[in-house]
């Protein structure tokens, strides 16, 4: 009987196991988008300093593209393309190559625009509208130990990176259009 | 060398000698010495270089030469990885091949490099980072230095700014140190994109760098068969592609124009002397010759180049020609049976004569290829001559045949050519017109000393390597620069004078990219230089900024250990870039490679002359040095119809001498003036081409002198002719330009120099009776 009742549990563990990952899916699945523009504010906390780094400015989303447009305190634009990350600090200058290659660049605008690909992560949620990721592929737990992608409302989100340092990254995320203007789809463009 | 008063059955013993002996040799060579083949294109022409620094660029070369590249293409990663690590699998089961690297799970971690190069922050900077420090705008620094930080996925970031503020070392870090611009490491492999494929690349090497013809041939064999049976798009490139192609090439070419002159001569023989004997007495003419040349060619050399044996081909035209004499004479003309080959042998030897000085020219050359091809003729021509002088006597004295008829057809062709050479005037109609191709051949000058034009390779090859090129974003030329100094140091400060060249040589376009050891390795010198750099951005407030945002910044200035080539080459980083440093003996040497050149001629401008830095254009310094030989082989033809005409004037006299070398004269330049007209330039294979039009022409000039315009000599120098003839005309079909354009020179050279020969029969001849 004893015996019966720890099969009973199990097979109920499996099954609330199943449908968490499916609501879990559903959910990520709600924090994608694949085109808007928004902004963001970036507070990035080193551990060795007590208060943190405080940036914002403004984002453009077109399918694997992204534009990370930092306006305050200092001038950057960060390009994620389908195979390089590019860089510029001058919109005069044209964009210099950061890093070449489709998986980190991949990652990012994933974690970005929350869409997350199973494949490459370890998917548990903390709460009902948060979820945490930890890298499958060693090269990326270089660069991130895990993610907190959590909603925060309609149209935002929080995103935490931990770099395996213990350093951590929060960035508020709030889309205001999910349409782009032919200039807004332009400054996609490497040039 | 006269046999006359020799009895045929000594002669005939003396040849089974020295005959046996060859053929001991030969026994000796295939169970100790095998003659390997090598199809290697870059070794055509190869010269035998000595020194330290020869031996070093050849080293340089030769991994190079090691060293293949296969990209295997797949619509997604894991589908590239799976292809690619089968591929890799059985790549590795080949014989042949060593090294496979497909997997890179051993590539450090950020955290590893941080930690291997903190120790010496603030004496390494970016050349970017120095930049903006020595332009000394605050502003400027802070930008970049908070772009940084801010930065979504730099681990050099976290890794090092608590050690290091200034955030030098950061971005010292963030640089990439992967071979190519198009790679990226992702699943442990090297990763390429392109057109909505993935390729991953696989590496391997091959054991010796003379790549042996059925080993390249087997090896591209199995990469083309694993290409066919898997749907992924595999991409290669590399010498062991190249030698196969130009071994496979070399191969059926060699059969091909082997059988059509073989059968050419033998349909001759037969039309010409009608008679099995004469048949089968060419035929061991030619394997005689081929067997003594293969000989002197093992002896000298361990492996012969398989476009060398192409050229040799002509052997057997040219050892035939000493065949048609002896028949010739023995056939058609009444003989004494105790010396058939009497009347023929002073000119056979002075035209063996001939021919061997023309191609001992070639002996001289610095290039392999031509000392290959001048050996096997050679000595392929001795046993021709031994084989005719030696061994026919013997055979007609067996024999005992009583002359018969020359062919109707070979009178008729006698009438007509007495009835030409009559018409023809060699002073008056001749001579000018070549007078006016030379000037035309000087006015123009169109000559071709670029070695990589005398070889072609298919459009498989070149666009699988362009496309190689294109996936990885790679433009790595075969020029580099090679740094030497006494000490490490002082090659790494030398190479930093380089650097500052390539720089303002990218600035204005005529370079893209280089890379260089001291690009992570800088000289002590300028680690002090770096340090001190630091020191006044922060005396000079310029860190203010960065320093109210991350607090203060503490520069260490105590006394420490700097980065030095002992300690950077252990490092994961230095391992990466140890095939560019070399020490040999007491010295030391780095290799700085160079990306996208624009400009070369500014480029080798730049750096040729310097002292202890070394431009080096492998491909540059063979078309250099085949214009030096080009130039020299002008005086050598000029030198040898001097020689000839004289030794000609001491035996005819004077005025029949300078007949004598006019015919061939004329029809090198004349062959020299349509080959330009044909090929729009001419290159040292028209002028080696040359030296055979010359020899060969001599030799008619010989048997017309010493024997007049008689049909016997007509059947021989036509038989010679249209052998030549034939042979060069087939040679002409090869897909090589070189062996094209040899082919296409001696062909014209030799229909008109045996057009012109019997004009030296209308001189007197002042020595006939006594010869």
């Amino acid at each position: 009987m004893r015996s019966l009742c720890l099969l009973l549990l199990l097979t109920l563990v499996g099954v609330t196991a199943t449908a968490q990952t499916q609501d879990d899916e559903l959910s990520l699945s709600e924090l994608g988008f694949s085109q808007g523009v928004g902004e963001f504010t970036q507070h990035k906390y080193f551990k060795f300093l007590s208060k943190p780094i405080v940036s914002n400015g403004a984002f453009v989303v077109a399918g694997q593209d992204l534009l990370w447009q930092t306006s305050r305190p200092v001038f950057s634009q960060i390009l994620l393309k389908e195979d390089a990350i590019y860089r510029r600090l001058n919109q005069e200058q044209p964009f210099e190559l950061l890093v070449k290659g489709s998986q980190i660049n991949q990652l990012l605008s994933a974690v970005l625009t929350g869409n997350i690909k199973a494949k490459d992560w370890t998917i548990t949620t903390n709460t009902p509208l948060c979820f945490e990721l930890v890298p499958l592929q060693a090269q990326m737990s270089q660069l991130f130990s895990h993610v907190n992608l959590c909603k925060t409302g309609d149209a935002s989100r929080q995103v935490t990176l931990f770099d395996p340092q213990d350093n951590k990254t929060i960035i508020m995320m709030t889309l205001t259009s999910n349409q782009l203007t032919p200039a807004e789809r332009s400054s996609l463009e490497l040039r | 060398l006269s046999y006359a008063n020799w009895r045929p059955r000594a002669k005939a013993l003396v040849w089974l000698a020295q005959f046996s002996v060859v053929v001991a040799v030969l026994l000796w060579i295939t169970l100790a010495k095998p003659l390997t083949l090598n199809s290697d294109l870059s070794a055509i022409f190869q010269t035998n270089q000595h020194g330290e620094l020869a031996t070093l660029k050849q080293q340089i070369e030769q991994q190079g030469v090691k060293t293949q590249i296969v990209l295997v293409g797949q619509p997604s990663l894991a589908q590239a990885i799976v292809a690619s690590d089968k591929l890799a699998q059985q790549l590795s089961q080949l014989p042949g091949i060593v090294n496979v690297t497909h997997i890179y799970d051993k590539m450090p971690s950020a955290a590893k490099i941080a930690k291997q190069n903190l120790p010496f922050s603030q004496l390494l900077l970016s050349d970017s980072f120095k930049k903006l420090l020595e332009a000394g705008d605050g502003q400027a620094i802070y930008n970049h230095q908070f772009s940084m930080l801010n930065q979504l996925a730099n681990p050099y970031v976290g890794l090092t700014l608590e050690q290091d503020k200034t955030l030098a070392m950061a971005d010292y870090l963030s640089r990439s140190f992967l071979p190519s611009s198009g790679l990226s490491l992702e699943a442990e492999r090297l990763v390429a994109r392109d057109n909505g494929m993935t390729y991953v690349l696989v590496l391997f090497e091959t054991q010796a760098s003379g790549l042996n013809v059925n080993q390249s041939q087997a090896l591209v064999e199995k990469i083309t068969e694993l290409k066919q049976q898997g749907d992924s798009d595999i991409v290669y490139t590399g010498a062991i592609f190249y030698a196969s192609e130009a071994s496979k090439t070399g191969q059926f070419e060699m059969t091909l124009f082997s059988t059509l002159s073989m059968a050419f001569m033998l349909v001759l023989v037969m039309a010409s002397y009608r008679q099995l004997n004469s048949l089968l007495s060419t035929i061991w003419v030619i394997a005689v010759s081929g067997l003594y040349g293969y000989c002197a060619l093992s002896l000298c050399f361990d492996e012969v180049s398989v476009v060398a044996l192409i050229f040799a081909i002509t052997l057997i035209g040219i050892s035939a020609d000493y065949s048609f004499h002896g028949l010739s004479e023995l056939r058609f003309n009444r003989v004494n049976r105790l010396s058939p080959l009497a009347n023929i042998e002073r000119s056979l030897t002075l035209s063996y004569f001939t021919t061997a000085a023309g191609y001992v020219v070639l002996l001289l050359a610095p290039f392999e290829l031509f000392k290959q091809v001048a050996l096997f003729t050679i000595a392929g021509l001795l046993g021709a001559y031994l084989t005719v002088t030696l061994l026919y006597p013997w055979l007609a004295f067996k024999r005992g045949q009583s002359p018969v008829a020359i062919p109707a057809y070979i009178a008729r062709i006698n009438q007509f050519h007495q009835r030409l050479n009559q018409r023809l005037s060699l002073t008056k109609m001749v001579l000018p017109v070549a007078l006016v191709v030379l000037i035309g051949l000087i006015a123009s000058g169109q000559v071709n000393d670029d070695v990589r034009s005398f070889y072609s390779v298919s459009a498989t090859i070149t666009d699988n390597e362009a496309r190689v090129k294109s996936i990885l974003s790679q433009r790595t030329e075969m020029q580099y620069i090679l740094v030497e100094g006494d000490t490490a140091q002082q090659v790494l400060t030398r190479e930093e004078q380089v650097t500052t060249m390539l720089d303002d040589l990218r600035q204005n376009d005529a370079l893209q990219q280089y890379s260089a050891i001291t690009q992570w390795l800088p000289s002590i010198t300028s680690q002090r230089n770096n340090l001190a750099l630091l020191t006044k951005a922060q005396t000079s407030g310029l860190f203010n900024q960065i320093q109210a945002l991350l607090g203060p910044i503490k520069l260490n200035l105590e006394p420490r250990d700097y980065l030095t080539p002992e300690h950077w080459f252990n490092t994961n980083l230095g391992a990466i870039f140890k095939s560019q440093w070399l020490v040999q003996d007491t010295k030391y040497y780095s290799v700085v490679r160079l990306a996208g050149i624009n400009d070369l001629a500014k480029i080798s401008q730049q750096f040729s002359g310097l002292e202890h830095i070394h431009w080096v254009d492998k491909a540059g310094e063979i078309s250099s040095q085949v214009g030096q030989f080009r130039e020299s082989l002008l005086y050598i033809i000029l030198a040898a119809m001097a020689a000839a005409l004289a030794v000609f004037a001491q035996r005819f006299g004077v005025k029949l001498a300078c007949y004598a070398i006019a015919s061939p004269a004329v029809a090198l330049i004349i062959a020299l003036g349509l080959s330009m007209m044909f090929q729009g330039n001419l290159s040292i294979f028209n002028l080696i081409a040359g030296v055979l039009i010359l020899a060969l022409g001599l030799d008619y000039s010989v048997f017309y002198a010493e024997h007049g315009f008689e049909k016997t000599i007509t059947i021989t120098t036509l038989m010679s002719a249209l052998s030549s003839i034939a042979v060069f005309a087939i040679l002409m079909l090869s897909s090589m330009p070189a062996i094209k354009s040899f082919g296409l020179t001696v062909f014209i050279g030799v229909c008109v120099v045996f057009i012109l020969a019997p004009q030296v029969t209308k001189i007197p001849h002042r020595n006939k009776h006594e010869s």
